[in-house]
């Protein structure tokens, strides 16, 4: 098997050129942006070594303490709550014919609002403080999860419920070993969507509806004049969307791997 | 009714060895009507089908196209509810999959998971049913031996060619160690060698595991090769036009068997059954359709 990948994988040298190759307008655009700033002075543009100083300053240390890590709890429960839920609950909607005509309206037209939009009614509902957050992101995963795991498990194979009828495949282990592993890639698509959608709601609501965390951070800085700190919270985003992606591409690949499923060789994610 | 008389009248029931009709019939199946309803009105598949599969038989259900073959088999297997008619297997009347039936599926792509190994495919429906794991695993392996997949259990199906995968699908079936083993179309999707293959693997696992087994071909050859009794559906409004019993000399083999001058007037009988019957035009049932792709060419294999 490992024999078989080495001959296959692209060689070092052809690798690291198309490294170098896609790093080149990145590196281009940052001594762009640097040449241009520094010739500039413009407060609202710092230099990249001020932001960078700046990001220092905000983000490690207390600031990580105080900002990062319960804006990151918050990310982490309300996304594995609304995921869950919306795994739970599509499968149910779409196993359930009379339970997924009740609910279809209601599903359709929540579905049709931003979740931000209506963070006012969650504030009056939820209040400031951590269950706001946690609530807002809940909401905006679940209901995308939800749709999607829906059409998934309506979408199976036929053949696939005859089989689970005939062999009286049933309950917990028609649903641990069937209809779940069969909605897996579309729960996944769902999964990666509703990721950097819950990143944004957070920051939003945080930016809104909170006195800690980081969007309550960077709006608090551009408020009060301080663009470098600003910057670095862009730039703080910026690390934690190639993270998170990072991370949820190795969930992906381990769960496929575990559940069998043909795992593409070299999925490249921008 | 006068057409369900007729079928009676033309079962023949003199030819029937007399020890069948002691023995009481494991599949008993009633004047079974199916009515679609489709966008142009009503369309009558099966105006009173009426037969019996025998304990230790293989029954074939053979018809032209879009004759409801599949309808009346997933009837029996309790996939599908019949319009009206009953049907009973091992004395009780199906309402829903019944107990102790294993069913093969032409699509074996999609009736396996893909995301189970080989040997968690043919465990999956015994683990379902309260058999323990030991015996599942034990039971599971000896099945995969039978059908030619020992060393294979670790697999997964999709790396299996397409005649393997059918076969992971009857090992599946025949582990889980059912008294009535049904197959719809179990060979159409494989080439014509693994199909003689597949065949040939059918006749001596039915004996090892001492299984009934009703299986639906638009194959008349295979119908004849394999079974005991050949139940001829008419086209839609569709009954059964005639049981043809199948008197060939055993172990029946792919070249000798089908060199029989008794083979020959079979298939020719068959044949003409299928084909002579009247042709309506719009009665063909949705269910049914998905079986006609490959039938109109079969004819002259």
């Amino acid at each position: 098997m490992s024999n078989f990948d080495l001959t296959h994988s692209p060689s070092l040298t052809a690798r690291s050129v198309r490294i170098l190759w896609a790093s080149i307008l990145p590196a281009a655009l940052l001594i762009a942006y640097q040449l241009w700033s520094s010739s500039n002075q413009d407060p609202f543009f710092p230099t990249i070594p001020v932001m960078v100083e700046d990001f220092r300053a905000a983000w490690i240390g207390e600031g990580f303490t105080q900002h990062v890590i319960p804006s990151l709890t918050n990310l982490a429960i309300g996304y594995s709550a609304g995921l869950i839920l919306g795994v739970l609950g599509g499968i149910a909607l779409g196993r359930i014919h009379f339970l997924r005509r009740a609910t279809e309206p209601v599903v359709g037209f929540i579905l049709t609002i931003p979740a931000i939009a209506l963070l006012p009614l969650f504030l009056i509902f939820l209040g400031i403080g951590q269950q706001l957050q946690v609530g807002i992101i809940a909401f905006s995963v679940f209901f995308i999860v939800l749709v999607m795991t829906t059409y998934a498990v309506v979408g199976i194979e036929g053949v696939l419920l005859d089989v689970c009828d005939i062999y009286r495949i049933r309950g917990l282990r028609r649903l641990t070993r069937v209809l779940f592993p069969a909605v897996i890639p579309q729960v996944l698509s769902a999964a990666r969507i509703t990721l950097s959608l819950s990143v944004l709601v957070m920051v939003v609501s945080e930016m809104i509806g909170a006195s800690q965390g980081i969007g309550a951070t960077i709006l608090l800085a551009q408020q009060s004049f301080d663009y470098g700190q600003m910057w670095a919270g862009m730039l703080l985003l910026a690390v934690l969307g190639i993270s998170l992606n990072l991370l949820f591409t190795i969930g992906e690949r381990t769960l496929l791997i575990s559940t069998g499923y043909e795992v593409p060789s070299r999925r490249r994610i921008s | 009714m006068t057409i369900e008389i007729k079928s009676d009248q033309t079962e023949p029931v003199a030819a029937r060895p007399t020890q069948l009709s002691r023995i009481a019939p494991i599949v008993s199946v009633r004047d079974l009507r199916k009515t679609w309803i489709t966008p142009d009105g009503k369309n009558i598949a099966l105006d009173g089908v009426s037969f019996d599969v025998y304990p230790g038989e293989v029954a074939a259900i053979v018809g032209p196209s879009g004759a409801g073959k599949t309808t009346v088999l997933r009837i029996v297997a309790g996939l599908l509810e019949a319009t009206s008619g009953t049907t009973e297997v091992t004395g009780a009347l199906v309402k829903g999959p019944p107990k102790g039936v294993a069913m093969v599926f032409q699509d074996y792509s999609r009736s396996l998971l893909p995301w189970l190994s080989v040997l968690g495919n043919v465990t999956l429906p015994m683990r379902s049913n309260g058999v323990n794991k030991k015996e599942a695993l034990e039971r599971a392996r000896h099945a995969l031996a039978s059908v030619g997949l020992a060393g294979k259990e670790k697999i997964h199906p999709r790396l299996l060619s397409g005649g393997m995968q059918q076969r992971v699908a009857i090992a599946r079936a025949l582990a889980f160690q059912p008294t009535l083993l049904l197959m719809d179309e179990p060979f159409a999707s494989v080439d014509a060698q693994t199909r003689m293959d597949l065949e040939d693997l059918v006749i001596p696992l039915r004996d090892e595991y001492g299984v009934t087994i009703l299986f639906v071909t638009h194959d008349i050859d295979e119908a004849i090769y394999l079974s005991d009794r050949v139940i001829s559906l008419t086209s839609p409004p569709s009954v059964v036009g005639e049981i043809v019993e199948v008197h060939l000399p055993t172990p029946r083999t792919q070249v000798a068997t089908k060199k029989h001058p008794e083979f020959s007037r079979l298939r020719e009988h068959v044949l003409s059954l299928v084909r002579s019957t009247p042709n309506s035009v719009s009665a063909q049932s949705p269910i049914a359709k998905s079986d006609t792709t490959n039938e109109e060419s079969t004819w002259a294999s």
